[in-house]
Formats: structure tokens, C-alpha cells, sequence
């Protein structure tokens, strides 16, 4: 092995051999993104000829759109990233092959390095199109499960309802309590559904936005309006700062302000009490935020990246006290991202987290 | 007082809506189905029906194409009274001469009363 390594400077057969064999699809470019090499696995897929590729400008060939099918400019693209940071990019992304159909990546770009400077980049990619179309079924079959799971919560909904509001004979004191809990917990059941539905109809892409233009500040009010009455429980402070003029930005009213409401629910929940949480609305250059801070308990950096995973929870000082589904966060940078936008996290553990929306202009 | 159709393929939820309306005062007819509801609005004219989407034999929507189109109906109001809270869905029962949308895993016999009589105030 050893000696072909040695001799793959000199494009042995051996190394060729090597590198046209290997099951992904891998393209070498120069530090222009010049193809140098293609295999046969990425011709394959692409359904491009090696030799309509090789010397010839990447991206000015094979157009990439991101996992949710909006294309990537030219700098942009993961290609372009590795080039400018110098770190390895593995995402989901779409690759328009030659016959203009569109196949679904996985796909990592590596930077080839000579000390710091990027001599060129090695793209290893693989068809993704089996695994969308099982987590495709495993959407549906969720959705299913929990619109056959609510029928019955329902009834269980009427007929407790039934009892406590005198349908049958009056109640004891201790049998309208029970009655009570147990209508809280199915409550507490649907509103569960109610959310792993909204989930999966923004996975199976069932959500269209309805864009209008918008004063961000006054979703940032309505948000706050709603949520008031956690904040004022645990005596905490909500505060509002905004420009005097108006925030314009074209989105969805209704969808951005629960994305809002998440985050401040959040905000109130991993916060103590007497505490403060600031709402900033802005516009900077091309872009709109939404900034909610608060004076909580923190995320430790490296719990981040699971924050915006589905059902995820992560532990901290305060989490006996509260009940989630672990899907909020999910949902709002879901919702944030069809806007074209993101949610960018700040956190020191123990001081705060800020979690700040930022919608572009050009939507 | 008014004339109710519920048209609801769960039993037990069947039921209990005629339980709450019948003590509201409401003469209520039920229906399990598209096809029921069709025959049951062939013999009488309802003030208000309280229509389930999903249902076998006939559901919602199909309901809809054909009660609707009969013109001898002008006045009855139908509110969508489903889980199904599918976007899509939705919009074609609205579009197919649907009033109004109501998410019934929302609605206690409370909330099912005031939806009824404020649906047939409007």
C-alpha cells in the first residue's frame, strides 16, 4: 500500500485504479475548483462524461441547491466554504445532474492543505435518495399515529368534560378533583399531538408561509402579549427595545410570532425568577432580527448543536420544573429557515443565552 | 329551535355531541357518514351541520360536492368539525361551500355549545 500511496503523485494506474473504484462519488479539484479527478461513482450519479468535467470549473458544471432545494450562489456553495475557512463542510444538499433531474447528497468537501494554504479540495458524496424517501415514510407513519392517537384523546376529552360541567350527577369535592387532573393531563396529551403534527407537516413540506409585509416590532408585541402571563408568574420582566421607525420585512405574521412566542417561552422557563428578558427588534444592513436574551441558566457550547434537534432536552438546573416536548426550537428554526432566514445562538452557561432571528431582505 | 346535523363517524363522540346539543335545546338528527347525512338532508332542512372530514363510505369533502351544489339549501351553515387540521384539507372542504374550521380536539361540550350557538347567530 505503501508504495502506491508513494507513486499517486504520478498518477499511477494503480492509484487511478484506486480512486475510480472507490463506492462514493469523489471529485478532486485545484484551489481554482477545477475538476482534476472524478470517479466513476460520481459520473455515475451526476450523469456527466469524465471528460465534460475534468479541467473544467466545478460549479460553472454541476449547480448545487441546498437540502431544501434553494440554489447556492457561487460562493456560497460547500465547495466555495472549504475554500474560504479551510475546514471540512459535510451537509445535506441537491445536485442538478446533467439531465437536469435533481438528486439529494450527502455530501463532505475537504480542503487539501500544503501548511495553511489550500492546494485544493476532495468532495465525497453519496445518493441520499433512499434515506429521504424512509424518513418520508417515517413522517407519514408519525402523522398517521398521532391523528389515530387523538380521536380517542378526544372523546376522553367530552366525556370528562361531560362530568365536570354537571351532565351526570354533581360531583363530590374529591371526584371533581380527580376529574380535573385527569382533564389537565389530556390536555396536556393533545396539546403533545397537537405538536408532533405541526412537526410533521413542516417535514413532509405541507407548510406554505403566507408572506405579507410586516412590522417586526409589532409581532415582537403581539408575541409578548401572549406569553405575559408565564413571565409575570415567575415575576419576571419582559423588556421591548426597538428603532422609532418601523422594522419592514415580508413573512408569515402568524408563523413568525409563535417562532417568537417559543423563544420567550423558552426564555421565561430556563430563566429564575425576578429575572429580565430583553426582546430587541432591528434592521441592519439587509437584514431584520428578532433578538430574545435572557439572564438563564445557559447552554454549554457543546450542547448546542442539539438544541434544534427534534425531542431533544437538555439537562440543566431547571429542567425538573418544566414541561416540553423538546420540539419548540425544532419548529421555530424550521419555520425561520423557509423564510430564508436562521436562528443564530449565543450562550454562557450560568450567565444567559441569546437566541437572535435573523430575516434578510431579499426573500 | 334550530335543527342540527352531526354527521361523525366515532361513536362515542357521535354521542356525546348529541348529548350536549339535545340539552341545549337543539333537535338533533346524527349521522355516521357522508351517505347518512346526504339521505338525512334529503328529508329535512338543517339550520347548522357539524361536518367530520375523514369518515368512511362518503366523507367530508365528497359530502360538500354534493349537498352544496343542491340549491334548495341556502341557508345551512357547515362547520368543519375535524382532527384533521391538514392545510390542504382544509382549504378544499372551505372551497367546496364549508363556513368555518374547527379543530374538535379543542373543543369541550363548553366550547362545542358556544360554537353552535354563535355559529347560527352569524
Amino acid at each position: 500500500m505503501e508504495r502506491r500511496l508513494k507513486n499517486f503523485r504520478g498518477r499511477t494506474s494503480e492509484a487511478d485504479v484506486l480512486f475510480m473504484s472507490i463506492g462514493e462519488g469523489a471529485i478532486v479539484t485545484d484551489a481554482q475548483a477545477r475538476v482534476s479527478r472524478v470517479n466513476q461513482a460520481a459520473l455515475k450519479v451526476l450523469g456527466y462524461k469524465e471528460e465534460e468535467l475534468l479541467g473544467k470549473w466545478f460549479p460553472g458544471v454541476v449547480k448545487v441547491l441546498d437540502e431544501h432545494g434553494k440554489p447556492y450562489t457561487n460562493i456560497d456553495r460547500p465547495m466555495a466554504e472549504v475554500f474560504i475557512t479551510g475546514k471540512i463542510v459535510s451537509k445535506r444538499a441537491n445536485y442538478i445532474r446533467k439531465n437536469g433531474t435533481v438528486v439529494p447528497v450527502f455530501l463532505t468537501v475537504s480542503p487539501m492543505l500544503i501548511g495553511a494554504k489550500p492546494v485544493g479540495a476532495i468532495e465525497v458524496f453519496r445518493d441520499i435518495s433512499d434515506e429521504l424517501a424512509l424518513e418520508k415514510a417515517k413522517d407519514e407513519f408519525v402523522a398517521i399515529a398521532s391523528h389515530q392517537l387523538r380521536t380517542p384523546a378526544t372523546a376522553v376529552k367530552q366525556y370528562v368534560g361531560l362530568l365536570l360541567e354537571g351532565y351526570a350527577d354533581k360531583l363530590t369535592e374529591n371526584q371533581r378533583k380527580f376529574l380535573e387532573r385527569a382533564y389537565e393531563s389530556n390536555e396536556r396529551q393533545l396539546h403533545i399531538v397537537q405538536e408532533i403534527l405541526k412537526i410533521t407537516q413542516l417535514d413532509l413540506d405541507k407548510v406554505v408561509l403566507k408572506l405579507s409585509d410586516n412590522d417586526l416590532r409589532e409581532i415582537a408585541r403581539s408575541a409578548i402579549d401572549t406569553v405575559r402571563s408565564n413571565f409575570q408568574k415567575k415575576n419576571q420582566t419582559i423588556e421591548l427595545k426597538v428603532p422609532d421607525e418601523p422594522v419592514m420585512a415580508r413573512v408569515d405574521p402568524e408563523q413568525l410570532r409563535i417562532a417568537v412566542e417559543n423563544l420567550l417561552e423558552n426564555a421565561s422557563n430556563y430563566t429564575w425568577e425576578k429575572k429580565t428578558v430583553t426582546v430587541i427588534v432591528r434592521k441592519i444592513k439587509n437584514e431584520s432580527t428578532i433578538t430574545v436574551k435572557d439572564e438563564g441558566v445557559g447552554i454549554a457550547s457543546a450542547d448546542i448543536h442539539r438544541l434544534f434537534q427534534k425531542f431533544s432536552r437538555i439537562p440543566n438546573p431547571l429542567s425538573l420544573e418544566i414541561n416540553g416536548t423538546g420540539l419548540g426550537l425544532y419548529w421555530a428554526a424550521r419555520i425561520i429557515q423557509l423564510h430564508g432566514g436562521n436562528i443564530k445562538v449565543r450562550s454562557t452557561l450560568g450567565v444567559g443565552s441569546s437566541f437572535k432571528i435573523n430575516l434578510p431582505d431579499d426573500l | 329551535m334550530a335543527d342540527i346535523l352531526i354527521v361523525e363517524d366515532e361513536k362515542v363522540l357521535n354521542e356525546a355531541y348529541e348529548l350536549v346539543l339535545k340539552r341545549e335545546g337543539y333537535n338533533v338528527v346524527a349521522a355516521f357518514n357522508g351517505e347518512e347525512a346526504l339521505a338525512a338532508t334529503a328529508k329535512k332542512e338543517f339550520d347548522l351541520i357539524l361536518l367530520d372530514l375523514r369518515m368512511p363510505k362518503m366523507d367530508g369533502v365528497e359530502f360538500l360536492k354534493k349537498f352544496r351544489p343542491q340549491k334548495n339549501h341556502p341557508d345551512t351553515k357547515v362547520i368543519i368539525f375535524s382532527n384533521y387540521d391538514d392545510e390542504k384539507e382544509v382549504q378544499e372542504a372551505i372551497k367546496n361551500g364549508a363556513n368555518r374550521y374547527i379543530l374538535k380536539a379543542w373543543s369541550s361540550p363548553k366550547e362545542l355549545t358556544k360554537l353552535v350557538r354563535d355559529s347560527l347567530e352569524d
